[in-house]
């Protein structure tokens, strides 16, 4: 009673009017989805879902209020709602009607009395998936569960077979089982097998019930073991292999205590597509926002946004959930400058957020000067900035950004970040440092295509600038390293967990880490000292094997120890040729797979906005799904499509007004982080700071050469030269970049820009924050000296350091201030302390 | 000339509180001059004192010493004035260049009372010089004008951090080289900017091309050279720095500005001694007889008999093979490749990347070949030709890659310009050249392989080195280590000629000293030659007469073999001065010191 009570509240609501906007949400149409279908085999089924359309333009998942029929009830029948099951060969339609409005759907019906063959993989191993058995917290975790091993969401179909069918438990580094090997079924009394034992609960299980005595899934695992427990048709090239899911919905908005039915449809290597609405594991990710049931319904409970990940056999998928506040009256018809903003605002739309207003010209000159050049405007070109009334003048600005030699600096600093140009402790080369910065100066300078920047580092050999990426140290690192940080940086992927085991979480194998390691396997140096050359073994083989290598020179599988051959993620071998660089079909391939643009992309906005559609920007994976996935992929094509040139997309992602919102919220948008609605004030990285520092005091730095052990001292970088100028920041000792999170660029790095007491110190203490004010060339310190007033002091200060002028209230805080304090010099040298440590400075906004 | 000696007098009487150090050069200031001018440099160093002359090792140039005197000493934060590594002094002189000398690097060494110094280099060109103004100029604004090039700059980063701006006119479509060479420690970078200013900074240089070298290694320079064509008329900067931000007052350089016409300035080295594994010697189809002029040339087998015709057994004379056509080479199809005489020299390139240049060869049981390779214009690093040998059924004979296991424990590969094989049975082989990458190749990759018999010889003869100072009654020890190349089982005759009066090189021997316990050395002996080693002693008699200027002695080396006489072939020269002990040096400083006063 409760059911039909909510369905009749639901139904009303969703008949009459949709929240509170009159009007609105009145539905105007129906639809079916699918639209249509064809069924194959016998008891083939298909989930039919009604999607109503409402005045203000919304969809609404009215599958559970709407009425099915069909047109010939003899071809098959509905078995639950909207679900057909198909009974004899035919044609026929699926009609649905709510209230006076109807759609329908066409449904054809071939071979429905041929049984599909059988198949583990997809027939066993998928209730392994649906039933959550070989998750990564039970079976199909690393070592699996009890004793008991699966593949993590049934990747491994025959060492799923294997361990079921003969017993034996995971090793990570070999393929054979240890002894005792305990099958876990039994032919010959198949009702007493463990593995329908332990499931139902006759035999006690850490994991619970997984399904009743007598269910669909009891009788399937029964009905096999009866028959022998064959393997069945194989899955490696047969044609129930799912090559992917499809989900309807790929994204839903929806309002608190509503519902959306998810339609999963698997699309088969022969072609086909077959509806697995029924057959998948569906687990939610955040259900404070929101629940999944069993048979794929969401129900939303608060405001949020979260995502539904779909497991099939070998296979995942997700849909994106938000879950919306109260619709808003009048909400603002916002300018759109480029399709960034049309997919922003499109989503802020759905989730009645309104952006906040466009940036000051002030504001927009600092941000968009942190950004692309790592600097603050100078004082007098915020004024002519200010003044400047040509409208196209933003457009402008990024352009002369672009050609100024402060951005080659600075994003040679960035991608020296990312490409980890640095000496390391025991000082290899710095020559090779230099080729391999210089080579990086060369990509900004000329904005060369990013694909081909990362094809040459993914491939370099020889002795040319980016091989020297692969030697810092003695030796070339261990090939599993190499390629891990390759496809991190290119791919945006980590595929680290699968070096022992099989990705816990995603789809990665443990076969394709190796495959892909196999890459870089035959990499060695040639030579020793300043000449030292990076080659691969032509062949694969090495070269002039005459003494025992102390280390093994191949790349071999730690579980089956065989060499492994040089395999791409999509399962493709590339073979060794006699004259061939495999590395180069790799790099071919990564840059041209999609993954590639997007993680470029997702990193390059990061930069922007303080955060990636992804975070981390390079942790890729279904259950970390990117914020804007539509917005991701239009950027990444249209990326690709404009020659992959940074220029291009860091212009795209400027010019657009998403970028250029003020951060001054309203008050639907100021709990929003991750829908760039406004513009979330980020610390200034540490060198950008102290640059910063630098320019507002007018006192240049000399950074010495060594390090914090002490050792190598004697050098200094020319006098004024900037942080962001230095080419291996761990050389260049210094407490303040070291305190406010420079990357140390061991690893791919990731900054710390989390405050810290210790920063707070330094702002108290520190000679970066104090030393600096009143000395002999300083800023201040010399209008002081020129017999400036107060009031021209102030104004440049706040020109200089924060991009504005002061507000009249703050001008006049500042003065009366100076006039209570026991002296001028003293009041002017905490004036510039005070606005040094303000967020305001410190942050770009 | 007076001052002269009394700078001498006063130097002698130092010298006989303790015994001398020999004179050692830390740099010279400017670093040389224009020639068929005159000009004066300070050549910063220690133990200097009594200098009286420079020695170069051509007269064209010539050399008066000025003055010396030493460098004061800044008082520490201790108030310590005692300097780190003992005084330095500076000497003075004057130096008259002839029209006649060659333009380039000159070594020359300072000879003082206690011996000739090290080396250092004068470099001589033909622009007008120019000296760096005193004042500061590390800033864009701050750059010394420089006047119409082609003209030489001698500077010097005195101190840690600094750089060196200078400003000159160009013209569009000019294109100028920047040459630095430093004589001390400095390694120098050079840069050109823009004096455009940027939106944020008026003063800011626009960086428009750099260039530093990236390593040294043999055969390349390890100073910078910079071309530049100028796309538009203006003024610009040319910045110097050294690397790494180091300087000091031994961080002297030569900036030389000129049209890229006017070319590099040429590399004037000492006469080259021979080498036997360079990768740039050069091969030709005379090789084998150079090489049997290092043994005993009777012994060489003959061509021909008595009566002119081909001799039977006789090694053939070497024939050139190139390999021209491209397109017959053998990258991917399966093309059979041709069929080589031996011994033959292959001429060929790697002209794309994943060339493979292939040619097949057919030896007997015993024979013993060499595989040498020159590469005559890229090499190594940038070329790294790699030679495969196979038999018939594609198994690998041997290749040009040492392998070992160094130091640190790990695998090494080194490619090798030379490597010997015996083989051990008759058979046909296909010898495969190739980059060891697959990704360089073109016009410039140009190699020469040499495949040919063993010939044995005398390799190289080593002698660290290059100049001796003796005083009257100390011996001193000079090794020569002599290369048994190619199974070469003759024995050596060393000698000595030209030792200054009252010295004689007589044999003697001297201990090992302990090697490492050996790594996995791998088929070392394909890659290394055998050696054998000398000594002498090096005996002045006690009243063996000081030398003014060093003598010029000349190590020669003969071989022999089953008793017969080889050519005596000159190996090194060597710098050798007699000194006294420091009471007679002042005797005899005094009595030169007369003579020059006269």
């Amino acid at each position: 009673m409760t059911r039909v009570l909510l369905s009749c509240a639901l139904l009303f609501g969703a008949l009459s009017l949709y929240g509170a906007v009159e009007g609105e949400s009145e539905i105007v149409s129906i639809r079916l989805v699918p639209e249509a279908r064809t069924l194959s085999g016998k008891a083939a089924s298909q989930q039919f879902v009604v999607m109503a359309k409402t005045a203000g333009g919304r969809e609404l998942d009215l599958t559970e209020q709407a009425r099915f029929t069909l047109a010939d009830p003899e071809l098959a029948a509905f078995r639950e709602t909207g679900r057909v099951i198909a009974a004899r060969d035919g044609e026929t339609k699926v009609r649905a009607a709510v209230g006076a409005h109807e759609a329908e759907a066409s449904l054809r019906i071939e071979g429905s009395s041929q049984q599909r063959p059988f198949s583990f993989s997809r027939d066993i191993a998928g209730i392994f998936t649906r039933r959550g058995c070989n998750g990564s917290g039970c079976h199909g975790g690393v070592k699996g569960q009890a004793g008991f091993k699966l593949s993590h969401n049934a990747v491994h179909p025959h060492d799923d077979y294997q361990w079921i069918v003969e017993g034996g438990v995971f090793q990570v580094t070999t393929n054979e089982s240890e002894d005792p090997k305990e099958p876990r079924i039994n032919l010959e009394h198949p009702e007493s097998s463990l593995l329908l034992q332990k499931a139902t609960m006759q035999v006690a299980h850490g994991g619970g019930p997984r399904f009743e005595k007598g269910s669909d899934d009891y009788a399937t695992i029964l009905n096999w073991i009866k028959a022998g427990a064959p393997y069945g048709e194989e899955s490696g090239e047969d044609s129930s292999k799912i090559v992917r899911l499809e989900t309807f919905p790929a994204e839903v908005v929806l309002e608190h205590g509503s519902r959306q039915r998810i339609l999963v449809t698997a699309h088969l290597s022969d072609g086909t597509r077959e509806d697995f609405t029924h057959q998948v594991l569906y687990e939610v990710n955040e259900s404070e926002i929101a629940d999944v049931s069993a048979s794929g319904v969401i129900e939303a409970a608060k405001p949020g946004e979260t995502a539904v990940s779909i497991k099939a056999a070998g296979r995942n998928a997700r849909v994106g959930v938000g879950v919306v506040a109260q619709p808003l009256e009048n909400y603002p018809d916002v300018p759109r400058n480029n399709f960034i903003d049309e997919e922003v605002f499109s989503k802020l739309r759905r989730f009645n957020i309104v952006p906040s207003e466009l940036s000051s010209d002030e504001e927009f000159l600092r941000r968009v000067c942190l950004d692309l050049t790592g600097r603050l405007p100078p004082p007098r070109r915020v004024r002519e900035f200010v003044k400047d009334n040509d409208p196209r003048k933003r457009e402008k600005l990024v352009e002369v950004l672009f050609d100024s030699p402060e951005f080659v600096d600075y994003w040679t600093f960035r991608f020296s970040d990312l490409y980890r140009v640095a000496i390391f402790p025991i000082g290899i080369n710095p020559k090779w440092t230099q080729m391999y910065s210089e080579w990086i100066r060369d990509f900004i300078e000329r904005d060369r295509p990013y694909d081909e920047v990362a094809r040459e580092r993914i491939a370099a050999q020889g002795y040319a600038s980016p091989t020297r990426h692969y030697l810092p140290y003695l030796q070339i690192p261990p090939p599993e390293n190499m390629m891990g940080e390759e496809v991190r940086v290119y791919m945006g992927r980590r595929l680290d967990c699968a070096q022992c085991h099989d990705h816990p979480y995603e789809e990665w194998t443990q076969d394709q880490f190796w495959g892909m390691t196999a890459f870089f396997g035959p990499m060695f140096k040639l030579g020793g000292g300043e000449t030292s050359v990076v080659f691969d073994f032509p062949d694969g083989k090495e070269v002039a094997p005459d003494v025992p290598s102390p280390k093994e020179l191949r790349v071999v599988h730690p579980r089956t120890q065989e060499p492994v051959q040089p395999t791409l993620l999509d399962g493709t071998v590339v073979a060794f040729s006699d004259t061939g660089l495999p590395r180069r079909k790799l790099a071919k391939w990564m840059t041209s797979h999609p993954y590639f643009a997007e993680a470029t992309v997702n990193r390059i906005w990061s930069l922007f906005f303080g955060r990636g559609f992804v975070n981390p920007v390079d942790d890729f994976r279904s259950t970390n799904p990117p914020t804007h996935p539509k917005l991701l992929t239009r950027l990444a094509e249209d990326f690709a499509r404009n020659g992959f040139q940074l220029k291009h997309l860091m212009r795209t992602i400027v010019t657009s007004r998403t970028y250029q919102l003020s951060s001054a919220t309203n008050t639907t948008n100021a709990a929003d982080k991750i829908n760039y609605s406004h513009a979330l004030p980020r610390p200034l990285d540490a060198e950008i700071l102290f640059d910063a520092i630098t320019d507002v005091t007018g006192i240049e730095e000399r950074f010495e050469v060594g390090t914090n052990r002490g050792v190598w001292r004697g050098g200094t970088a020319p006098l004024g030269t900037r942080a962001v100028q230095l080419r291996e920041t761990d050389i260049y000792p210094s407490v303040f970049l070291d305190l406010y999170g420079r990357a140390n660029r061991f690893s791919v790095p990731e900054r710390d820009a989390s405050p810290k007491l210790t920063q707070a110190l330094h702002m108290l203490a520190g000679s970066t924050y104090n030393d600096k004010l009143w000395t002999e060339g300083a800023r201040v310190f010399d209008w002081y000296q020129q017999g400036a007033s107060d009031e021209e002091i102030v104004h440049d200060l706040y020109l200089v350091a924060l991009s504005r002028e002061p507000t009249k209230p703050e001008l006049q805080n500042v003065k009366r201030l100076i006039a209570r304090t026991p002296t001028r010099e003293q009041a002017l040298r905490d004036l510039q302390w005070a606005i040094l440590s303000s967020r305001e400075f410190a942050e770009n906004h | 000339m007076v001052s002269i000696a009394a700078v001498l007098f006063l130097a002698a009487g130092n010298l006989a509180a303790e015994k001398p150090s020999e004179p050692s050069l830390l740099s010279v200031f400017p670093l040389g001059g224009q020639v068929g001018t005159t000009f004066e440099t300070t050549v910063r160093g220690r133990s200097l004192d009594g200098a009286y002359a420079l020695w170069f090792r051509s007269d064209a140039v010539q050399a008066r010493v000025l003055s010396i005197e030493e460098e004061p000493v800044e008082p520490s934060a201790s108030g310590n004035r005692k300097r780190k590594g003992g005084t330095v002094q500076h000497l003075r002189v004057e130096i008259q260049v002839r029209e006649d000398l060659p333009i380039g690097s000159h070594p020359f060494r300072v000879v003082t009372p206690h011996g000739l110094s090290n080396p250092l280099t004068l470099h001589v060109h033909t622009e007008p010089v120019l000296i760096e103004q005193t004042d500061a100029h590390e800033l864009p604004r701050q750059a010394q004008p420089l006047p119409e090039h082609p003209l030489a700059v001698h500077g010097r980063i005195h101190e840690v951090g600094q750089v060196d701006y200078y400003s000159f006119d160009a013209r569009k479509g000019e294109e100028l080289l920047f040459e630095a060479f430093s004589s001390g420690p400095l390694d120098p970078a050079v840069s050109l900017y823009a004096l455009t200013g940027s939106w944020f900074d008026d003063d800011r240089a626009v960086r428009l091309a750099y260039h530093d070298d990236d390593v040294s290694y043999p055969g390349l320079s390890t100073e910078s050279a910079l071309r530049y064509r100028f796309a538009k008329d203006g003024n610009f900067l040319v910045r110097v720095n050294g690397f790494w931000g180091y300087g000091g007052l031994d961080h002297t350089y030569l900036l030389r500005i000129v049209q890229v016409e006017a070319g590099s300035t040429p590399k004037t080295g000492i006469r080259s001694e021979w080498k036997e594994r360079t990768w740039t010697r050069r091969l030709d189809t005379e090789r084998m007889k150079t090489l049997w002029s290092r043994s005993v040339p009777d012994l060489a087998p003959s061509l021909t008999d008595d009566e002119g015709k081909p001799k039977e057994g006789a090694v053939a004379a070497i024939r050139e093979i190139p390999v021209v056509d491209a397109d017959a080479e053998p990258t991917r199809l399966p093309v059979e490749p041709p069929e080589i005489p031996l011994p033959a020299l292959i001429v060929g390139t790697i002209e794309r990347p994943g060339d493979v240049d292939r040619v097949r060869f057919s030896t007997k049981e015993g024979d013993k070949l060499i595989l040498e390779v020159e590469t005559p214009e890229k090499t190594i690093p940038v070329m790294n030709p790699y030679l495969r040998v196979v038999d018939a059924a594609g198994v690998e004979a041997f290749t040009n890659v040492y392998s070992n296991v160094n130091v640190n424990g790990n695998a090494s590969k080194q490619i090798r310009p030379k490597t010997a094989f015996a083989f051990s049975r008759d058979g046909d082989f296909t010898l495969d050249i190739r980059d060891i990458t697959a990704s360089y190749g073109d016009r410039e990759m140009r190699y020469r392989v040499l495949v040919r018999p063993w010939v044995p010889h005398m390799g190289e003869v080593h002698i660290a080195e290059d100049h001796i100072n003796l005083v009257a009654g100390e011996a001193k020890k000079l090794s020569v280590t002599t290369d048994q190349e190619e199974g070469y089982d003759g024995f050596v005759i060393l000698s000595i000629e030209g030792l200054p009066q009252g010295v004689r090189a007589v044999p003697g021997t001297e201990v090992e000293p302990d090697s490492p316990p050996p790594f996995s050395v791998g088929k070392i002996e394909r890659f290394r030659t055998k050696s054998q080693k000398a000594t002498f002693v090096i005996l002045p008699a006690p009243d063996a007469p000081a030398t003014r200027m060093p003598a010029v002695a000349q190590v020669y080396a003969q071989p022999v073999v089953d008793g017969k006489l080889g050519d005596r072939i000159p190996v090194k020269d060597l710098l050798v001065m007699v000194t006294r002990q420091p009471e007679s040096v002042s005797e005899n400083q005094r009595k030169q010191a007369t003579e020059a006063s006269r």
